[in-house]
């Protein structure tokens, strides 16, 4: 059976790190993280992803339901296996056979996010460049005005001394206290050797992926 | 001072560029110049439909959303505005009940649909983010709006939403109200699962939607998406 992966690069780091753990050599396609911001146009970049694949029998996709961005994929050229799981958020601070409680007041961080080029960081430059810093007052606290914490992933996959200097000026700019905590790479180990059981959505060739394919995996605290 | 079809266009240009100050200027221009208050307003949205193109097409952030939302509110606080809108929406079209299910604190989308359903003669009441089905139960009870509207942006806020509309039927209340659901993620597939009448996935055709409902007879809508 030949296999390929198609991975977001907000994953790179810790799907390097998985594919590195598990000597996999499947091919990895990666998409920009740009196409988290759209549900929509994730799912046709995704799409357009699979449809073009030949000679692979099953994908394997490195990404949760992302906003939905996952339902409604067809597998035409492979079965897909996609990891049962919010996004890639849930994907490193759940733990296997348990239902992740996201908590509420806090915006979660890993390297891959900070240096995203929509990522929070770079969004609070550009809009310093854009309005100056009494609007960027303003507009940062209207955006992050229910959020306490920003809280920083340790998926040992990147130097965390390293990216939580440029968390704690983030936390410092945005008037967020930062809190560490450390995720894992599971999930994605999973996703590269099997067994694909209950953690995963299977999309057998032919089908489509379902929104219920999805239920069932996370509640809120 | 220039003619009033130009500065219509450069009113548009502005909320565009997310020009504030710009907006300002020239939406108080316009208004001496005896634009009413209703176009300007429409410009405004217009304007506000051009920054959410920018906005997918990934050249705005979603700190210029923001930015289009205050640009917006800023307009609505403008002297002639506010006295147009308090003579005309003495009595409401409608009154829409709004907030952020439970487990989701977002609530920037939720904010600029409430703005615009003011401006657009809706009495809205918001009761706030991570709401439980319950509080949505007893409000709705409480307030008898025409509309309940249910805002998420996590993935996992679907089956809090359906939750609530659960919540409304058990309640009695279902019938008594047309539900509008509000996120990015929100597909018809989702919506059918939600059982809500209908779904958008950003404010101004929600807007629109409720819009329709109030003057057109009771029944189950057609979703609406840009």
């Amino acid at each position: 059976m030949n296999y390929a992966v198609i991975a977001c690069q907000t994953l790179s780091d810790e799907l390097t790190k998985a594919i590195y753990d598990t000597g996999c050599q499947y091919p990895v396609f990666w998409v920009d993280s740009k196409y988290h911001l759209d549900p929509n146009k994730l799912r046709d970049k995704l799409q357009q992803e699979i449809d073009g694949l030949e000679d692979i029998d099953c994908v394997l996709l490195a990404y949760g339901s992302c906003g939905n961005g996952l339902v409604d994929l067809e597998a035409k050229t492979a079965d897909l296996i996609i990891p049962k799981t919010d996004d890639c958020i849930s994907m490193v601070l759940s733990e296997p056979g348990k239902i992740f409680n996201r908590h509420k007041e806090t915006y979660f961080l890993t390297k891959g996010w900070l240096e995203g080029s929509k990522g929070l960081l770079n969004e609070y430059w550009s809009t310093l460049e854009r309005y100056g810093e009494a609007r960027t007052k303003r507009i940062f606290e209207l955006m992050l005005k229910h959020y306490q914490k920003l809280l920083l992933i340790d998926t040992k996959a990147y130097n965390i001394e390293e990216w939580m200097l440029k968390a704690q000026e983030l936390a410092e700019k945005t008037n967020l206290k930062l809190v560490t905590t450390e995720g894992s790479i599971w999930f994605l180990k999973q996703l590269l050797t099997g067994p694909y059981d209950e953690n995963f959505c299977v999309i057998k060739k032919g089908q489509k992926v379902n929104v219920n394919d999805f239920r069932s995996y996370s509640i809120n605290s | 001072m220039e003619d009033l079809e130009k500065m219509e266009g450069r009113i548009i240009e502005l909320v565009e560029q997310l020009d504030e100050e710009g907006v300002i200027r020239l939406a108080n221009q316009a208004l001496d110049a005896g634009i009413e208050p209703l176009c300007l307003l429409e410009l405004i949205d217009e304007g506000m439909n051009r920054v959410g193109q920018l906005y997918e097409s990934k050249e705005y952030f979603i700190a210029d959303l923001i930015m289009a939302g205050l640009i917006f509110k800023d307009v609505l606080k403008l002297e002639k505005m506010t006295a147009h809108f308090q003579r005309s929406h003495s009595k409401r079209i409608g009154t829409i009940l709004i907030g952020t299910v439970k487990g989701d604190i977002h609530d920037i989308g939720k904010d600029i649909f409430r703005s615009m359903a003011e401006a657009n003669g809706f009495e809205v009441l918001d009761v706030g983010v991570d709401v439980p089905k319950e509080l949505f139960v007893s409000k709705v009870e409480e307030n008898k709006p025409d509309i309940l509207g249910l805002s998420g942006v996590l993935t996992s806020t679907i089956e809090a939403m359906k939750e609530v509309v659960e919540a409304m039927a058990e309640a009695g209340l279902r019938d008594t109200v047309r539900i509008i659901v509000g996120g990015n993620h929100l597909t018809e597939d989702a919506c059918k699962f939600i059982g809500a009448d209908s779904f958008v996935n950003d404010a101004s055709p929600g807007v629109k939607r409720c819009r329709e409902w109030i003057s057109s007879p009771r029944g189950k809508g057609v979703q609406i998406n840009d």
